[in-house]
């Protein structure tokens, strides 16, 4: 079971790192909500339950890290810290990788909430309504803040938006 | 025009199979939620990348959580083991203080309960335990051996091979 639990730990990390922009606290939080999945894997029955129920369990840690003033104000950019652990991929040839550092880097830069939404939906697949269960908010609010952060993403990100701009130009 | 009115649905992925497939037709034919759909792609398909191959998981992170997961669940058999070990003693104890407890028939129902060396399985929340009753010279002292039962945690996984 543990094996089968342990395999969701990048995603976790990365939802992680995403909702608090610190390394450090990311670090924490998965390390606690594996722990704390680990404990409760009854709950796992449903499979298709997991991943909403892996990433409530990061957010509500999170909450309560916050309530309690646990943890400092998140970084405005946490990119610097684990840049140098990445590693070579196929798509980065593709793509450009200041491409993909500067998408990651137009993310972080959001409000918290609009970057929290926005990266369940693109790198996570949620709905508006499973990112609503995962951040404890309406999914009024995660549709409003969706559409603030894609408008946001396409002020900071004008040029890979190579279909819009020229749309736009021509029009 | 009202179709239009449903992209932020279609972008948010809230529409049913139905609805999903009646916009998609209409996108030819839309330049705007045409243009909106595919920026918004774009956008998906450069943050899902950018996330999953800057931002790995770090090493010592993996083996952190792997050797929690196995201090407690190594804590948890302990547990287990102990609160079975507990219950043996009660049994053991109880059938010693009964004022019967040298007639065959007491022996007999608690050799029912616990035959020599077959394995019981006794549940817990966190897995089962097996005990097996240990043959002694004795009507008033029960050995038992405790281990984990390794059935218990096929049996508690095998829902879930399917993830």
């Amino acid at each position: 079971m543990s094996d089968r639990l342990e395999k969701w730990a990048p995603r976790v990390y990365r939802s992680a790192l995403r909702l608090t922009t610190d390394p450090h606290t990311a670090d924490d939080l998965t390390q606690e909500t594996m722990l704390r999945a680990w404990r409760r894997r009854d709950w796992l029955r449903d499979p298709q339950a997991v991943r909403v129920w892996l990433f409530r369990i990061t957010a509500n840690l999170w909450r309560d890290r916050i309530r309690r003033n646990r943890s400092p104000i998140a970084r405005p950019d946490p990119l610097d810290d684990v840049r140098a652990a990445r590693e070579a991929g196929p798509h980065r040839q593709l793509i450009g990788e200041e491409d993909l550092s500067r998408a990651l880097r137009s993310l972080d830069s959001l409000p918290d909430r609009q970057r929290q939404v926005l990266y369940l939906h693109a790198c996570e697949d949620f709905s508006a309504s499973e990112i609503a269960d995962v951040l404890g908010i309406s999914p009024e609010a995660v549709r409003s803040n969706l559409s603030a952060a894609r408008a946001r993403m396409r002020e900071l990100l004008p040029e890979m938006y190579p279909v819009t701009a020229r749309t736009e130009r021509t029009s | 025009m009202i179709r239009c009115q449903r992209l932020d649905d279609y972008l948010n992925g809230e529409m049913i199979d139905v609805e999903r497939d009646r916009f998609e037709a209409h996108l030819p034919a839309c330049e705007t939620c045409a243009r909106e759909v595919r920026s918004a792609r774009t956008l998906q398909g450069l943050l899902a990348t950018a996330n999953v191959e800057l931002t790995p998981i770090p090493v010592h992170l993996r083996r952190r959580i792997h050797s929690r997961i196995r201090k407690a669940r190594t804590l948890r058999f302990a547990a287990g083991a102990v609160a079975a070990a507990a219950i043996a003693v009660a049994v053991t104890w109880r059938l010693a203080l009964s004022p019967h407890s040298t007639d065959v028939s007491n022996v007999n129902s608690a050799r029912a309960i616990v035959p020599p060396e077959v394995p019981v399985r006794i549940a817990f929340p966190d897995g089962d335990v097996m005990a097996v009753r240990q043959a002694v010279d004795s009507k008033s002292i029960t050995f038992l051996w405790v281990y984990q039962s390794p059935r218990a945690e096929d049996s508690q996984d095998s829902p879930r091979r399917d993830q």
